[in-house]
């Protein structure tokens, strides 16, 4: 491998350098003197690199390294305390040298003493491999940088660094307001700043007394500075915009001065100081401020929405999104702005319908005075306030959606459509949906109306949109046992009274409300449908089949036809599942007495019925349904739909031949028909007083029904139309008064400790054993979606299920409770 | 489980090399496998009893063996014998867990030290250092050295001028000048061809025509590349080209070492002008000036391509070699000097040619006595002039082709030189070098000389391989006076660091020792109050032993009043 070599086995001695001793340190010291003298007075250029390198490794090898690193410490400390910081002073204080051309004087020395220590430490480099590391002290090359802070910076007391700092920013200052800065020579002090660390051993003047590993004089000097005059310029900026007191003002502006700021600090500040510095104004301009601005009456978050301001409000989202990420002065305020417009909804919507009445009061006044210059005489139609309150539901639940449609723009278009903002809002939207107390049957009416009028002649996606909004409001509704329990009244009208627009409407909502919560809140529903639809298969069994008549007349057709004069007489029967539907069985009723006709109809339908379904329990409602009934008056004949109970009136005691009794008293008929009271009541006053259909002529002629009143035939009954309707009072779908809403809420009552005893029972049957807490939270889980249960309704649950020993207390552990089997 | 045909991984070396790569792998000395590796050992073969280096060092638990192993490209896959040995033989789950990460498709770095250097000499070059520019095809130019050129290709060798006359240009080899030799190939075989003669790894064969590369490999008598081409070119899937690839930089980098050698022993050694001094020995300390009259630097350097003149102090006679300052710079202190801005190698400045970025070398033959003239910082202590010739040799084989052999007799002064050189991996093969000695005294070596040195060169292998031969026969130093000056140096070590509270030989003899008697390290007292059960006769001998040689030990260093 290794030619030419002489291989001699001659002895070994060791490195000469190791031996030789002699060595005049004071020569080589000189000749390296002078060396970094002429570095530093850039001379550098006859000097060669390696004698210089071979003086100091020989100093080193003879363990002159200590030696050497100190007097070479000590001759770079001279240098710059003697010469470059006087240089410095000099111009400091000539008045011929302004700032700007005194930072120049600055970074130039800088540079120069930073390319000759390069120098400086090239040459040393065995010093600093060998004798620095080994004692861990500083490398040359920041020693000198060390030297540089400590004898030019930061000499007599901070002399050229404090002067600097202030220069720098004041440049800051002056840029804010506008003016051109050079940012290069700020960038290049703040970069020598940032080079001069700051360690424990030197700084022991410092105040905070904390310099920590990594701190330098930028950081340590500089920075509280900046950030003290920065904070000042901030407040200043702040308060100005603020005595405007314009939120859009404000909010631009912001925008403006942090755009401004960001820029600027991106473009002379380092890295370190930009989130501190961002987050001091962040501080500044928004977390102290913004809430008051957006509370601004005139000019503040609440105006901005309702004149939907969306690109002011999404600046403003950008704000806050600065200081928080979860947005919660945002959410505040717009909580509360909600629950305003709350209020105010409620407001406009008494205004609206105050405002439809006088209106509605006004035409007909208009029609009146028309009519009666005519010759005729009107009378006013008289609304009950119980529509009043309907219309006001349906307003109500319409405004409320477009105040949710409002809050859904702003969302989407300023909030970024932000997930917690949307969370805020639409718990805000419940809070004040569930402080009305009935808003539930509100829904209940506001579907009701649509499916019954509204949606008239819609086209399938307004159909739809109406219906998915119902969904929206469904949703905030926290009783949802309420709802279904008014809208199973709603509906169970539309279907008896068969007043939906169309099936498939109702189908629809069923499905959506299905879709939203679930099957078993809709089965029910569902069910009541499926009945209708039975009922309808049955009957037209019956009329054609069972008790045909006419041609292929059957016995049973027959017998029916008989018993009404040899006229037709057909039955139109819905049968109802009584769980299903909201109606209670009426005892009251089974006492009612029918009329011949009638009663055939009953019994026949009552045996074609029971031989399909042996066993069910037929109960009859005659206080549901309606009889079509064709009236000889002297005039003419009429088609009349009424009432069964009117009907059941009618035909059992105006129905005589002549000559027969014609007359009854109230008290006579009630002991003919055995119809209860008020039953009767609401009935005669249909047939006897309503306008269009005084069928009966009621003597004394007075508005309401008192005992002893006496009723016959109104012979000159007369109608344009051959068809006529007898609207029974007070019914169809109207708000309900306080006196019923107290029925409803109490069936509610008793339908919810049924629904919990039950949960309670199911949960404890599976766990058998269970601690109160945890029993009491999973009552809530299996019960939130139709109601939320308070804890101490559940406790009074538990403890009359433990009355009817169901549950009992654990002996040792009285917060435990056992199933008992 | 060995598939056929599968080359790699299943041949026998029963050198006595790989022999000592398998110890070292067992040993889990990093330092010594790495400078095998270096030698260019293939890695993927067994020894006579079926380990690889790769199992041993697994199943040995030496995991940064493994992975430096690894990184160097050993193959593991659980598909081969030697793979699922090495996975399932592993000592810890760490270990695994890297051998199951190395899947045979991603890249290692097989290169050598001296192959990556050269490759960043082209890649990103810290200095100007380039003297020629290669015009491609397309318009492109690469900055490259004419001396890599010609070690690297004989055809460049022997045609590099008529290549630039074609060219019209001193220093542009000019691909799309009229009638240029080798014309009619694309830019991407260029640019492929100097990667490779620069021994960049990547070897990536995308965007390339391998026909017109291969063409061009052989119109520049580069035969080897061309058969990897093939090669490569011919494996299906992306595991097989990777194991290739593989194999074939392992290849590369061997050619290159070879040509390299060539290169230095043929332009560079053989070169070398030695010149009687004119003042007769300096003692070291009398600065030497730059002597050589122009004519000589010219002829010296003219036909290496060299752009620095290395002076040795021979004692009584300089010698000068025409090196190059792209290769020298390997040395951290050279590196220093070309890239400082004194006077040494200022001239330099001058010879750049501004826009292009590289050196006209037609400066320095036109003005020869400006040619930089750089020198050791330490004369080689040696009076017998063939054994610093040598030493010399041992440095540019180092520096331009990673050779690592040294010779135990100039092992010190290596280490010496290496260190003032700021070239640690040379300084680690010297002291590697020096424990490897079998027989001090036959050397003609002091053990105190080498303590000596290790100090001053900071190496920590060589402090505790001393300490460990003086606590095999420490009678014998005992009574040396030499150890007791040893000893007092060692302590005085401690007064300038501070840091320390024992003395370090001592505390190392000490650990030694315990070894030697195999004495456990928390009960290194023998004390004769305890009388517990009877242990084997020969633990007790062996402590008291232990003691006795102990006690003896300190008995010297409390003579020294060395004791605190």
């Amino acid at each position: 491998m290794l030619p030419n070599a002489s291989r001699g086995r001659t002895k070994i001695r060791p490195p000469r350098k190791i031996l030789s001793a002699g060595m005049d340190v004071d020569k080589s010291w000189a000749v390296l003197r002078k060396a970094i003298e002429e570095i530093q007075h850039k001379n550098a250029s006859k000097l060669s690199f390696e004698e210089l390198y071979r003086k100091a490794y020989n100093l080193v090898l003879r363990k002159h390294g200590k030696l050497l690193y100190d007097r070479v410490e000590d001759e770079i400390c001279k240098y710059l305390s003697n010469e470059v910081r006087l240089r410095l002073l000099e111009k400091l204080n000539s008045p011929g040298t302004d700032d700007h051309q005194f930072l120049q004087a600055l970074n130039l020395e800088w540079e120069d003493h930073l390319l000759s220590m390069r120098m400086i430490s090239d040459v040393l480099m065995y010093l600093d491999r060998v004798y620095a590391k080994e004692s861990h002290l500083p490398l040359i090359y920041d020693v000198g940088l060390n030297a540089f802070r400590d004898s030019v910076i930061k000499y007599n007391d901070n002399e050229i660094g404090g002067k600097v700092i202030g220069i720098i920013i004041n440049y800051l200052n002056t840029s804010r307001y506008g003016e051109m800065v050079d940012k290069f020579i700020i960038k290049a002090i703040i970069y020598m700043f940032e080079s001069l660390t700051e360690t424990l051993n030197i700084d022991v003047s410092s105040a905070t007394g904390s310099t920590s590993y990594g701190e330098n004089y930028y950081l340590h000097y500089f920075e509280p500075k900046l950030m003290l005059s920065s904070h000042e310029y901030f407040e200043d900026k702040a308060q100005e915009l603020l005595e405007q007191r314009s939120g859009a003002v404000y909010i631009e502006k912001v925008t403006q001065l942090i755009q401004e700021e960001e820029s600027r600090i991106q473009l002379y500040l380092p890295d370190v100081s930009a989130p501190k510095l961002i987050e001091l104004m962040d501080t500044d301009f928004i977390s102290r401020n913004l809430e008051s601005i957006m509370m601004l009456e005139t000019d503040g978050a609440k105006s901005w929405i309702a004149d939907d301001n969306f690109s002011l409000l999404q600046q403003l989202f950008t704000l806050i999104n600065r200081v928080d990420s979860e947005h919660e002065m945002l959410k505040r305020r717009l909580r509360a702005i909600i629950m305003i417009n709350g209020e105010e909804m409620n407001k406009q919507t008494e205004e609206e319908l105050d405002q439809e009445v006088s209106q509605r009061k006004q035409e007909e006044e208009k029609k009146r005075e028309v009519a009666e210059s005519h010759g005729k005489k009107l009378i006013a139609r008289h609304r009950s306030s119980k529509e009043q309150a309907t219309r006001y539901a349906i307003k109500w639940i319409q405004n409320f959606l477009t105040l949710k449609r409002k809050y859904d723009a702003v969302i989407e278009r300023s909030f970024d459509n932000n997930l917690g903002v949307i969370e805020e809002v639409d718990a805000a939207f419940s809070t004040f949906l569930n402080g009305n107390s009935k808003s539930a049957e509100y829904l209940s009416l506001y579907i009701d109306d649509s499916i019954r009028k509204s949606l008239k002649d819609k086209s399938a996606e307004e159909i739809d949109h109406t219906l998915d909004n119902c969904i929206v409001v469904f949703r905030f509704i926290k009783d949802k046992d309420i709802f279904e329990k008014y809208y199973k009244n709603h509906l169970a009208k539309r279907l008896l009274q068969q007043k939906s627009l169309s099936s498939e409407i109702e189908m629809n909502m069923i499905a959506k409300l299905k879709q939203e919560i679930g099957s078993s809140f809709t089965t029910r529903l569902e069910g009541m449908f499926k009945d209708i639809k039975l009922s309808q298969e049955l009957s037209a069994e019956f009329n054609e089949r069972f008790a045909r008549q006419g041609a292929g007349e059957t016995e049973v057709g027959a017998e029916i036809r008989k018993v009404n004069h040899d006229r037709r007489l057909e039955l139109d029967a819905s049968i109802l599942t009584t769980s299903f539907w909201p109606m209670p069985i009426n005892k009251v009723m089974e006492g009612v007495q029918y009329p011949a006709e009638l009663q055939i109809l009953r019994e026949k339908y009552k045996d074609f019925y029971e031989g399909k379904h042996r066993g069910r329990n037929l109960t009859w409602a005659p206080n549901f349904g309606t009889v079509d009934i064709r009236m000889h008056f002297t005039k003419k004949i009429y088609e009349v739909n009424m009432a069964t109970l009117a009907a059941i009136i009618i035909l059992k005691c105006f129905n005589g031949n002549e000559g027969e009794k014609n007359k009854y008293t109230f008290e006579e008929i009630q002991e003919v028909t055995q119809i209860p009271t008020p039953d009767l009541n609401r009935h005669l006053q249909s047939i006897s007083v309503a306008s269009r259909s005084r069928l009966l002529k009621k003597t004394p002629m007075s508005r309401d029904i008192r005992p002893g009143d006496v009723f016959e035939i109104n012979e000159h009954f007369k109608s344009p139309q051959a068809r006529i309707k007898v609207l029974t009072v007070a019914s169809g779908s109207k708000a309900e008064d306080d006196t019923q809403r107290n029925e409803t809420m109490e069936i509610i009552t008793k339908s919810r400790i049924v629904e919990t005893e039950a949960a309670i029972v199911r949960i404890m049957k599976a766990r058998r054993i269970l601690k109160h807490q945890e029993l009491i939270n999973e009552v809530i889980k299996q019960l939130i979606s139709r109601f939320k249960p308070q804890p101490s309704f559940i406790k009074q649950r538990i403890e009359d299920l433990i009355e009817k020993e169901y549950l009992r207390r654990d002996d040792a552990d009285r917060s435990v409770y056992q199933y008992l089997a | 489980m060995i598939h056929p045909g599968e080359k790699m991984g299943n041949e026998y070396d029963l050198s006595e090399e790989f022999r000592e790569l398998c110890v070292a792998c067992r040993r889990g000395d990093m330092e010594l496998v790495d400078k095998y590796i270096s030698s260019g050992i293939n890695l993927n073969q067994m020894d006579e009893w079926d380990y690889s280096p790769l199992i041993l060092a697994s199943i040995c638990g030496h995991e940064d063996v493994v992975k430096l192993l690894l990184e160097k490209g050993c193959i593991v896959s659980r598909d081969t014998f030697e793979g699922s040995r090495a996975i399932y033989g592993a000592l810890n789950d760490s270990i695994r867990s890297l051998l199951l990460s190395y899947d045979i498709t991603k890249a290692v770095d097989v290169t050598q030290p001296f192959a990556s250097h050269i490759s960043s000499l082209f890649l990103k070059p810290k200095f100007v250092s380039s003297d020629l520019i290669l015009k491609l095809p397309d318009g492109d130019i690469s900055r490259v050295h004419r001396f890599m050129l010609t070690s690297m290709s004989d055809y460049f060798r022997q045609n590099i001028d008529t290549l630039l006359a074609e060219s019209k240009s001193r220093y542009c080899i000019d691909t799309t000048a009229p009638g240029f030799p080798l014309a009619d190939f694309s830019a991407s075989s260029w640019r492929f061809l100097v990667d490779y003669m620069y021994l960049d790894p990547k070897l990536d064969l995308t965007n390339v025509e391998v026909d017109d590369l291969v063409e061009l490999a052989r119109s520049v008598e580069l035969p080897d590349l061309a058969s990897s081409l093939i090669r490569i070119s011919r494996q299906k899937t992306r595991a097989e080209q990777a194991k290739v690839k593989n194999e074939v930089q392992r290849q590369m980098c061997e050619i290159a070492r070879g040509k390299l050698k060539r290169f230095v022993y043929d332009q560079i050694l053989r070169r070398a002008l030695v010149v009687k001094k004119e003042d007769g020995p300096s003692e070291g300390e009398g600065e030497d000036i730059d002597t050589l009259p122009g004519a000589q630097k010219r002829h010296l350097v003219e036909f290496s391509g060299s752009d620095v003149i290395l002076r040795v102090d021979l004692g009584e006679n300089y010698a000068y070699y025409p090196v190059h300052r792209a290769i020298i710079s390997r040395s951290e202190y050279f590196d220093t000097l070309f890239q400082s801005s004194f006077a040494d190698t200022s001239a330099f400045e001058d010879a750049t040619v501004p826009d292009l970025g590289i050196i006209d070398k037609e400066f320095f033959l036109r003005n020869p006595e400006t040619i930089p003239v750089v020198s050791l910082p330490t004369s080689p202590s040696n009076d017998i002039e063939g054994q610093n010739l040598q030493l010399v040799e041992i440095l540019l084989c180092f520096l331009y082709f990673d050779n690592a052999e040294i010779p135990s007799e100039l092992a010190m002064d290596t280490l010496v030189l290496a260190d003032s050189l700021f070239i640690d991996r040379l300084k680690t093969m010297a002291a590697i070098a020096i424990t490897q000695i079998k027989d001090y005294d036959e050397e003609g070596i002091s053990l105190y000389d080498i303590l000596r040195v290790s100090w001053q060169a900071r190496v920590q292998r060589l402090e505790t391989h001393v300490a460990k031969i003086i606590s095999e026969n420490l009678p014998r130093y005992l009574s040396d006076p030499e150890f007791m000056d040893i000893v007092r140096e060692s302590a005085e070590r401690i007064q300038a660091r501070e840091d320390y509270d024992t003395i370090e030989l001592i505390a190392d003899i000490k650990f030694y020792l315990r070894k030697k008697y195999f004495i456990d390290d928390d009960e290194e007292v023998l004390d004769p109050t305890i009388k517990g059960e009877i242990e084997d006769e020969n633990y007790s001998q062996r402590k008291y032993m232990y003691q006795q040689e102990l006690d003896s030990l300190y008995m010297l260093v409390g003579k020294l009043g060395l004791l605190a």
